[in-house]
């Protein structure tokens, strides 16, 4: 077990390599000299060369990209001369929020979603079913900074029940990190709602037509042993698959709903960077995307082999 | 099960179908009337087809199995042998099913149980053995797991020690040579021969007094198939088990079968004795089927017979008389005029078809 997360974790550095070149080359595509961009329009030549040493920029291309990539692996993404700080702490300062959110929404929309899925395929065609597909379709096409509004709408301005924005860290207040996260995470999940549940409708229609279940319904075993004993471990992996898919992009994904909650997390910080053409910024941030990414990739597969065997055998 | 015997009322159902009872051979009448452990009678089995249609699968399936019996319903593929297995535990979508008709199963009316009861008998009072071993076990758990919880289902009040005892019992008796080590196994680690044991071992650990074999070794090879006949012979030996073999293949049923139902598109053809059948095959079906087979002893034919074309669709057919008569080298046609019934032929022998005493005749000539 170990061994095989050692494996896949090192299969990830030419991955991240190659991601690493797509970030070193984007300061040297973007056009414009990037001392030049950092400096300012007002800067004189002198503090244009100076900033130019300190950056590096004077050694060969090769040089430069080797030093970024030490620097990488070693987990230090650069200086971001526009906020006068080091890349990583800055990335790392906004991940929990964004993280929260995600987890909070991946959970609500699990919690949601599969025992929808679940009833849907165990209903199939009939009415019940057709009230989860009509559901799912109607927060497919919602987008999730409508549903954030409308929420926003609905539990602060009517109900005043929850606060409208903003992040509270649990360490200075647990219920108010709670409440404050609820909005956005329900937001989030709506989409992902919509996702699983479909998901795991199709996957657990498929298994209970499968004989194995024809077995369980033979040897006795109640409707519901069937269904989330037999059926739903089988179509876990194909749920799993997907929730790891939406995840990973919960997180790269997470500007929207920031901007509208008005959360400090990795969103805003993209759309900061952005607006302020901080490169090494969006460098660090491209690099802790694909990092997320192969981490959640990881995790999911660890997962399947958790739950089955004969994938457990071929892995470890 | 006593539960089950008192909610019956098998009155209701067996006399709504009076008018085909009197139809039915005396041997067959005689048969039912021995206390049998499982009768059904003119079971008619129609599933929801496209724009609300109904279509039969079986039609007016009559027999019974008594206690410590055989029987083997063979015919070809599609003929409704698995249909009427599956019938038996109402393992059918139920809302895409209509059963007409009636089982009757120790004394208690399958159709009318509830789904509590009918949960109770599945796996409890009758076990069933599928096809495909491979794929009837759930591949994400293990033996012993699967094993396990069909006890738990049953019988609630045993303890941790208890429940492993009968699972190694049940393995043991369906043929395993290491039921400890193969309960902590995956499905995957088994070969098709193994795990159609453990399915067995599934079918029995709740000591049935019915087992349904729906062709159990047609997915394995034949050394195993083998094997694993014998171990369903022992279950009836050792535990006066009744049993229901479904099988295309005749020498399986010369060697294991007490009677036999011989099915042909959804209807009993010929149900007999097994001697009876062999010595005396008297509709043309069940003779085509036996030419076929080759014998067991004595010299070999160059070329085995064949029964000319395939089964037909039973839209096709339905209706129109005799449901072979587009296959039967004896047909006439008075055999397509009107509905066939069984026709009496010995003590519990009955075949459906009109002309056997002329195909008698004909045999004898041409013998």
């Amino acid at each position: 077990m170990g061994r095989y997360v050692m494996k896949r974790l090192l299969s990830a550095v030419p991955v991240l390599m190659i991601v690493g070149i797509i970030a070193f080359a984007l300061s040297h595509l973007s056009g414009g000299d990037p001392a030049r961009v950092v400096a300012g329009n007002d800067a004189t030549t002198e503090q244009v060369e100076a900033i130019r040493e300190q950056m590096g920029l004077n050694a060969s291309l090769p040089n430069q990209l080797w030093t970024w990539f030490v620097n990488m692996l070693h987990g230090d993404l650069g200086y971001s001369y526009i906020l006068n700080e080091k890349v990583t702490p800055t990335i790392l300062s906004h991940v929990f929020p964004t993280l929260s959110v995600a987890l909070f929404g991946e959970l609500i929309a699990l919690a949601i979603a599969i025992p929808l899925g679940v009833l849907a395929a165990d209903k199939h065609g009939r009415l019940a079913d057709k009230i989860v597909l009509a559901f799912a379709t109607l927060t497919t096409s919602l987008p999730s900074f409508l549903a954030g509004l409308l929420l926003m709408i609905l539990f602060v301005l009517q109900l005043k029940l929850l606060p409208a924005s903003g992040f509270v860290y649990p360490s200075d207040d647990f219920a108010g990190y709670i409440t404050h996260l609820i909005l956005p995470a329900v937001s989030v999940a709506t989409l992902q709602i919509a996702l699983i549940s479909r998901m795991s409708r199709s996957s657990m229609i498929d298994a209970l037509g499968s004989d194995y279940i024809r077995t369980a319904a033979a040897k006795g075993l109640p409707r519901s042993k069937q269904l989330w004993g037999h059926a739903f471990k089988n179509s876990s992996i194909p749920i799993l698959t997907i929730v790891g898919q939406s995840f990973g992009e919960l997180i790269a994904g997470a500007i929207v709903v920031e901007t509208v909650f008005n959360v400090p997390g990795i969103g805003q910080l993209v759309v900061n960077s952005i607006l302020r053409r901080d490169y090494q910024m969006i460098q660090g941030i491209m690099i802790f995307v694909a990092l997320v990414f192969i981490i959640v990739n990881l995790i999911t597969d660890v997962l399947y082999a958790v739950i089955d065997p004969r994938i457990r055998e071929r892995s470890f | 099960m006593t539960g089950i015997a008192e909610a019956t009322r098998i009155g209701g159902s067996v006399d709504a179908h009076k008018g085909t009872g009197e139809d039915m051979p005396d041997g067959r009448q005689d048969s039912g009337a021995m206390s049998a452990m499982l009768e059904v009678r003119d079971l008619v089995v129609s599933f929801q087809g496209a724009k609300k249609s109904w279509n039969n699968a079986v039609e007016g399936v009559d027999f019974s199995v008594r206690q410590g019996e055989i029987l083997g319903i063979v015919g070809e593929s599609s003929c409704g042998k698995s249909v009427t297995s599956f019938s038996i535990m109402r393992l059918h979508n139920e809302r895409s099913t209509k059963y007409q008709g009636s089982i009757t199963f120790d004394g208690s009316d399958i159709f009318s149980l509830s789904p509590k009861q009918l949960r109770e008998l599945r796996g409890g009072d009758i076990g069933f053995i599928f096809q495909n071993p491979m794929s009837s076990l759930n591949p994400l758990m293990t033996i012993g797991q699967q094993l396990r919880e069909t006890v738990h289902a049953h019988q609630t009040s045993l303890g941790k020690e208890e429940v492993e005892a009968s699972c190694i019992e049940a393995l043991e008796d369906a043929g395993s040579d290491d039921p400890k080590a193969w309960m902590e196994r995956y499905p995957y680690q088994l070969s098709g021969g193994m795990l159609q044991r453990v399915v067995i071992g599934i079918a029995l650990i709740n000591h049935p007094k019915l087992l349904i074999a729906d062709e159990p070794t047609t997915a394995l090879d034949v050394t195993i198939q083998m094997q694993l006949l014998k171990v369903l012979r022992g279950l009836r030996d050792k535990r006066g088990m009744s049993i229901i073999l479904i099988t295309h293949d005749m020498g399986v049923v010369a060697q294991m079968c007490d009677r036999v139902e011989v099915m042909y598109l959804g209807q009993i053809v010929e149900s007999a004795p097994v001697d009876e059948l062999f010595a005396h095959p008297r509709h043309p079906y069940t003779q085509g089927l036996l030419a076929a087979t080759p014998p067991l002893d004595g010299d070999r034919p160059e070329r085995l017979s064949t029964i000319p074309g395939s089964v037909p669709q039973l839209s096709e057919v339905a209706g129109s008389g005799c449901r072979f008569a587009s296959r039967c080298p004896f047909v006439a046609d008075e055999c397509r005029k009107s509905v066939i019934d069984m026709q009496s032929i010995a003590e519990r022998h009955g075949a459906r078809c009109i002309r056997l005493a002329e195909i008698g005749e004909f045999r004898k000539v041409a013998s």
